[in-house]
């Protein structure tokens, strides 16, 4: 009785408009079907670990990756995770108003804290990456959590020189109560820490209530 | 603190940083396993340091003056009304504006006498033990009290006050960077102390003294430039009044130089190296799903058609 009083416009428009919300709303359902996989897989390190670390046995594969690289420091302009599919140019930041440090000015780039340490020196350099933005589209580090033990990592400066790491430990902090101390620590091994948010949204605060930091290990 | 007045400390600073390496030629270089003799010099050395060819170091005499204002009246007198006079081995400074909070003397061993010089009329100085007798190179240097009463004030004499004095903001040492390499200048700032007293650009008061791992530099002002040709942690102590503060800032070679990009791309300045750790970054917006976005498009084309004419005379067009 309805569709009789309805001209062909208005049936094609709501036709459109119905097929525009199933397609997206299956989009989005499975967006979040794979996010929950990926948070399965966080690996929980004690803040010790996260400054030692485990010994890994490389995959061929990774080792494949890793190849024709060198030690020494350099300043950080790409970073490349094969695994997650990672090609970004990194950015240099220091710290934020609030004392935090700066983020990316988009959400292609990576951030380098480069009042840190080098990559390649010894301490943690730190990266971090924007996890999404506002508009549903993903940030670099949207998978950053399907990061696994043994995943490589390589950084490259202007001149074309590698550093290799491997990945030997994951964590999701609470967002105010992080070891900033052990992750930006400026001696020890060197190592290099990805950060991106994660958990939920906290609406009061205006952020994700957890912080994931990805620790890997520079290979000799 | 004005750039001016900023920019004049600076130009003190550099212009006294010469001094210091006159002065250490003649007398500071000294030997503390050799024997110091009590007698006054007897050679040329016109710094007095020299004693039957050994050298001795300078002893500190700290210097207190407190003021006891007359109670019948509106007159407040500070003790930097007070000119302190210090006679004995070369005593640096001999003539300075009195202070509560200490003004550090060095002279060398010997007898030495504390006096007030231009005390307003009214004013009767009593001085504590300290303020006369004998310096020798052993043990702490001496502390003098020096207590101006006038003759009008009428409360109880005297009133105890703690030495060193107690109120004064901890002296604090900044370096601009952290981590600088071979050769880098660095500046340190000094904040709080008695700040010292700067008249024409000259230092009138206690100001600052500072040493670095090579040099001295006395009585200057509450910054310092210089650099550093030996990799590692270096320190350097400034002093002002009876109290001390320590710098230190990490000297690395080139090559392991950590060369900071320039301040257009780093947000942060320069912090004391105990509190340069971030906290984690905020790297999320709140996230929205594709299908509110849906419906938010969906309402707002429906909108658009049932209030424009030309928005539905289009959509028919295109949806037939």
């Amino acid at each position: 009785m309805y569709a009789k009083s309805l001209s062909p416009f208005w049936v094609n428009t709501l036709a459109i408009i119905g097929a525009l919300v199933v397609v997206v709303g299956a989009w989005n359902i499975l967006s979040l079907t794979t996010a929950a996989f990926a948070h399965g897989q966080i690996i929980t390190l004690s803040a010790n670990e996260l400054a030692l670390g485990p010994a890994l046995a490389l995959d061929p594969t990774v080792l494949n990756q890793l190849s024709a690289t060198s030690t020494a420091p350099l300043t950080p302009v790409r970073l490349a995770i094969p695994a997650i599919g990672v090609e970004a140019t990194v950015e240099q930041v220091g710290l934020k108003a609030d004392g935090s440090m700066a983020t990316p000015s988009n959400f292609e780039n990576v951030a380098w804290y480069s009042l840190g340490a080098k990559p390649g020196a010894p301490g943690n350099a730190v990266i971090d990456g924007h996890v999404n933005n506002a508009l549903t589209k993903a940030g670099v580090f949207e998978h950053l959590s399907s990061l696994t033990l043994g995943d490589a990592l390589i950084v490259t400066d202007s001149s074309g020189n590698k550093l290799s790491y491997v990945v030997v430990g994951t964590q999701a902090y609470a967002a105010n109560a992080a070891p900033d101390g052990a992750i930006f620590a400026t001696s020890g091994p060197s190592q290099l820490v990805l950060i991106t948010c994660d958990g939920q949204w906290d609406t009061a605060n205006h952020q994700f209530d957890k912080r994931l930091v990805v620790t890997a290990r520079l290979v000799h | 603190m004005s750039l001016a007045r900023s920019l004049g400390i600076t130009l003190t600073a550099l212009t006294l940083a010469a001094l210091p390496l006159f002065v250490s030629a003649q007398s500071y270089n000294y030997n503390t396993s050799a024997h110091c003799g009590y007698s006054y010099p007897t050679n040329s050395d016109p710094y007095g340091y020299s004693y039957n060819g050994s050298v001795c170091g300078p002893r500190t005499l700290l210097v207190y003056v407190q003021v006891m204002n007359p109670s019948d009246t509106n007159a407040t007198y500070a003790p930097s009304n007070f000119t302190v006079t210090v006679s004995g081995t070369n005593p640096t400074p001999s003539t300075f504006a009195g202070s509560i909070y200490g003004t550090p003397v060095q002279m060398g061993v010997g007898n030495y006498l504390v006096s007030i010089a231009n005390a307003p009329a009214g004013f009767t100085a009593s001085y504590s033990a300290g303020c006369s007798g004998s310096i020798d190179y052993l043990g702490q240097g001496p502390t003098c009290v020096v207590t101006e009463t006038s003759s009008a004030n009428q409360y109880s004499y005297p009133t105890p006050y703690p030495y060193p004095y107690t109120t004064l903001q901890p002296l604090t040492c900044t370096p601009s960077y952290q981590t600088v390499n071979i050769g880098q200048s660095v500046t340190f700032t000094v904040e709080n102390g008695i700040q010292g007293t700067f008249v024409n650009g000259l230092p009138a008061q206690s100001g600052y003294n500072w040493q670095t791992p090579s040099r001295s530099f006395l009585n200057i002002g509450p910054t310092l430039t210089t650099l550093f040709q030996t990799s590692g942690v270096q320190t350097v102590t400034v002093s002002n009044g009876a109290q001390t503060a320590i710098c230190t800032v990490n000297i690395v070679s080139t090559a392991q130089a950590v060369v900071y990009p320039g301040a257009s791309s780093v947000t942060a300045t320069y912090y004391p190296s105990s509190s340069v750790v971030p906290t984690l970054p905020n790297t999320g917006f709140e996230p929205h799903t594709a299908l509110e976005y849906a419906l938010a498009l969906a309402l707002l084309g429906a909108a658009a058609i049932a209030s424009y004419p030309y928005v539905r005379k289009i959509s028919f067009a295109i949806l037939g």
